[in-house]
């Protein structure tokens, strides 16, 4: 079964400038996939249109069997919950501790309480976050706020799993810890699609790599490298 | 919804509240004040209307016979009268006492008028009270039919005064009405307004929750709950206050012991009072709410 099926995507903001052109990407149930490129190259919009945040596009998008384009806002929530997405800035809500944030996901669901109580510590567990539990999203340092997402995105156990810049403002040992954790929820049959700058990471797991520049794919790499070219902007 | 669904969201609610501590003590402020000013107003106009109500029904149509009436007469006609509709007392007042009362005056100023005078001239008369202050203008009418009412002499009322009194408390009824509905507008407004900045200030947990799968009614619940709370509290604390008040202005005028001042009505049941504050500002709370929420649960 395919995850998601991407047929000439296109995502337009004016006559004159076009975040996504004419993108077509098949992923697999079960994939490991890195969307790299330079910045502004379409890779946060590509996961956007994923969740459904983005919505002025045009041509044919297909995420777990949910037509994008032509869905109904209601049925909107039943797209996310069935997948775990980490943003950029986290998105934890502020007023919630770590524990309540992860649960959080897990409520929307509708779960019991007893399901909660063992989901949570499981998913905390996961990114090494059980011990900050009481803490609240301002206590942490970067590092842990993105475990905390990790871990809110995953408790769910979805089957399909996106992650905007997860080691962006990392130090190399943490993001290599996150790296082994998008690897650890892939290994449990997820489909794993990660956008990131992190050069890193991407080398080291050896996975399919799906290279951006303005707006369209440039490199489609089964067991890529983070080498595309980049030439570096004067300002 | 399922029962743990719901004492989930009445637990976000009340932690929304606890932990949002400044924006909640700043919505229950202005809730407080607000609903006090609506309720004090209100409250005052209210009581001015209820004085200025008692005073027509204070009002006695005073009915002289002719002094040849005899007494059984006057008694027949007292009973007529009590009869009739929209009568709520007739009392007599005797042509004996009446001398009696003149005779004791007169000696009392010395001016030894009634000691010349032979016999009784005074007539009996009957002093009626009407329920409705709108009735005694076309009681008079009646009782001045000489054929249906032989026996009666004058009919005296104060009609100009009684009009011009009647038309201060409708006029006050009309600007209580006027100026509650515009107080309630601006109250309505102001606590919206304030609702809205506490919603404002949590839009991007608002799409936090949306973007993890929350549904708008999900995310919408312990907001309303919220502003229910802000109305509720708010309202109990500006009723607490109006009606402390109200009982010291009310001890104050009665000290002076004026006529009004010694029959002053009963004020509002104070458990209706606070039961209605409580529903306006509950009502305008969750209601801003709803409101201010509507424009950030537009984006899906």
């Amino acid at each position: 079964m395919r995850m998601i099926d991407l047929k000439d995507l296109s995502v337009v903001y004016s006559e004159n400038r076009s975040a996504l052109s004419h993108v077509t990407l098949h992923v697999e149930k079960g994939e490991f996939v890195f969307l790299v490129g330079p910045t502004g190259a379409g890779k946060s919009t590509m996961l956007k249109v994923l969740y459904r945040e983005e919505c002025d596009i045009q041509g044919m998008v297909k995420v777990m069997g949910f037509d994008i384009p032509s869905m109904h806002p209601r049925d909107v929530p039943k797209l996310r919950r069935s997948m775990g997405v980490v943003f950029q800035d986290f998105g934890l809500l502020p007023n919630k501790t770590v524990f309540e944030n992860v649960a959080f996901a897990l409520r929307v669901i509708g779960a019991g309480r007893r399901e909660i109580r063992s989901k949570t510590p499981e998913a905390l567990d996961m990114v090494g976050m059980t011990h900050r539990c009481d803490a609240f999203p301002n206590q942490l340092s970067w590092g842990e706020q993105q475990r905390v997402a990790i871990a809110r995105a995953l408790v769910n156990r979805p089957s399909l799993f996106i992650a905007d810049e997860p080691t962006g403002n990392l130090d190399p040992d943490t993001s290599m810890g996150i790296a082994s954790i998008l690897e650890d929820i892939n290994s449990t049959g997820t489909t794993v699609i990660v956008a990131t700058h992190d050069k890193h990471i991407v080398d080291a797991l050896c996975k399919r790599v799906v290279a951006f520049n303005h707006g369209c794919i440039v490199r489609d790499d089964p067991n890529g490298r983070y080498d595309i070219e980049e030439k570096p902007q004067v300002s | 919804m399922r029962f743990a669904t719901l004492a989930f969201l009445f637990d976000e609610a009340y932690k929304n509240i606890k932990r949002n501590g400044l924006m909640s003590i700043a919505a229950i402020t202005t809730v407080t004040i607000t609903m006090a000013i609506l309720g004090g107003v209100d409250y005052s106009l209210y009581r001015v209307y209820q004085v200025a109500s008692t005073l027509p029904s204070k009002f006695v149509i005073q009915v002289f016979l002719k002094t040849s009436a005899t007494r059984n007469q006057t008694l027949a006609l007292q009973n007529t009268i009590q009869r009739m509709p929209g009568v709520k007392t007739v009392s007599l007042f005797t042509k004996e006492t009446a001398w009696a009362e003149m005779q004791q005056e007169d000696k009392e100023r010395r001016t030894f008028l009634t000691g010349d005078v032979p016999g009784n001239p005074l007539p009996d008369r009957l002093d009626i009270k009407m329920t409705r202050p709108q009735d005694i203008h076309p009681m008079c009418l009646a009782l001045r039919d000489s054929a249906r009412f032989p026996w009666i002499d004058t009919v005296k009322e104060d009609n100009e005064t009684l009009n011009r009194m009647m038309a201060t408390t409708r006029l006050i009824a009309n600007l209580g009405i006027v100026i509650g509905l515009l107080l309630l507008t601006a109250s309505a407004f102001v606590i919206q307004n304030t609702i809205r900045l506490t919603v404002y200030a949590r839009r991007r947990e608002i799409r936090i929750m949306q973007l993890v799968g929350a549904t708008s009614r999900f995310i919408r619940f312990p907001l309303i709950l919220e502003g229910f709370f802000y109305g509720c509290l708010g309202s109990l604390l500006a009723s607490g206050i109006v009606l402390f008040a109200a009982e010291q202005f009310s001890n104050y005028v009665r000290a002076f012991q004026t006529p009004i001042s010694e029959n002053l009505p009963q004020g509002i049941n104070p458990f209706v009072f606070v039961l209605g504050m409580m529903v306006v500002g509950m009502l305008i709370g969750s209601f801003g709410v709803f409101l201010s929420i509507r424009r950030f649960l537009k984006r899906v």
